[in-house]
């Protein structure tokens, strides 16, 4: 299963106040706001465990095909290794784990979370392109179905799907995007197993 | 206060958060949050706390949860002022 998140992280600085008072009792647990404390660089680190929690939050949403809710602080954040621009770690909620990885530079934030041991194919795109058409291509390249038969649909909770010929594909992926930035995320062993 | 009151400050509490502005138009109680008017998840969170100031109440966690509609704040809103 996977979900995926991205902040552009020049918006973000326009759009939120990342210090704003009670906004870090309201999404992160003690334990986080001990992380952020810490941290070097606690802007960037902030935003690294928001997408963590959006990521993981598509991912548990998709997997157990649950109504929307808003309730960042269920998703707990912990972080393994950070080495240069890329980290892991796990978010846990209702005792169920995302494997998260991160890729972080100074203008985007792109996280990934996975569960199930998919094999994930991702890319960030950073020229304004058409997202759901981009995915296509890359799935129709994958699979040689044709991009013509495939497309993408929400449903009643708002969670994509993909079809092909009016089928749903029942393949795992996950959009996002923020300013100048999107990227895509989907499993590629799920391909091989329905086609 | 009356539903249209509290429906009111709620437009004027979201109004800078909006990013599809044709969603303002037709504010009603099915308007959803984040999908009729775009509002990123994280603005969101400074909703909730801007009506925390606005109407002097605390949204728990468990409230907050159900907070995806115009009408769901309303009922969340009205439910924390009668606790008081």
């Amino acid at each position: 299963m996977i979900g995926n998140d991205i902040v552009d992280l020049k918006l973000a600085a326009k759009e939120s106040n990342w210090k704003r008072p009670r906004l870090h009792s309201k999404i992160f647990s003690e334990t986080e706001q001990e992380i952020l404390q810490h941290s070097k660089n606690p802007e960037q680190c902030f935003w690294l465990l928001w997408t963590m929690k959006e990521a993981a939050y598509k991912a548990h949403q998709r997997r157990f095909s649950l109504p929307r809710k808003f309730n960042p602080k269920s998703f707990g954040c912990s972080l393994n290794t950070s080495e240069g621009s890329a980290s892991s770690g796990v978010v846990e909620v209702d005792n169920w784990h995302y494997c998260i990885t991160a890729h972080i530079s100074e203008k985007v934030i792109h996280c990934v979370a996975s569960a199930e041991n998919p094999e994930v194919k991702t890319k960030l795109i950073t020229e304004h392109k058409n997202l759901n058409r981009e995915l296509i291509f890359a799935i129709s390249s994958q699979t040689k179905l044709s991009s013509e038969d495939l497309v993408i649909a929400k449903d009643e909770k708002y969670i994509p799907h993909l079809f092909f010929n009016g089928k749903n594909y029942n393949m795992p992926f996950s959009l996002s995007h923020h300013g100048d930035y999107s990227a895509y995320a989907f499993a590629v062993n799920s391909l091989l197993k329905t086609s | 206060m009356t539903d249209k009151e509290i429906i009111e400050k709620l437009k004027t509490i979201v109004t800078p958060y909006v990013q599809r502005k044709e969603g303002l138009e037709d504010f009603n109680e099915k308007t959803d949050f984040i999908n009729d008017l775009k509002i990123n998840s994280a603005n969101l969170v400074d909703v909730v706390l801007d009506v925390e100031d606005e109407f002097k109440i605390e949204i728990d966690n468990d409230s907050m949860d159900g907070m995806l509609t115009v009408g769901d704040a309303k009922e969340i809103i009205e439910r924390k002022l009668a606790e008081k």
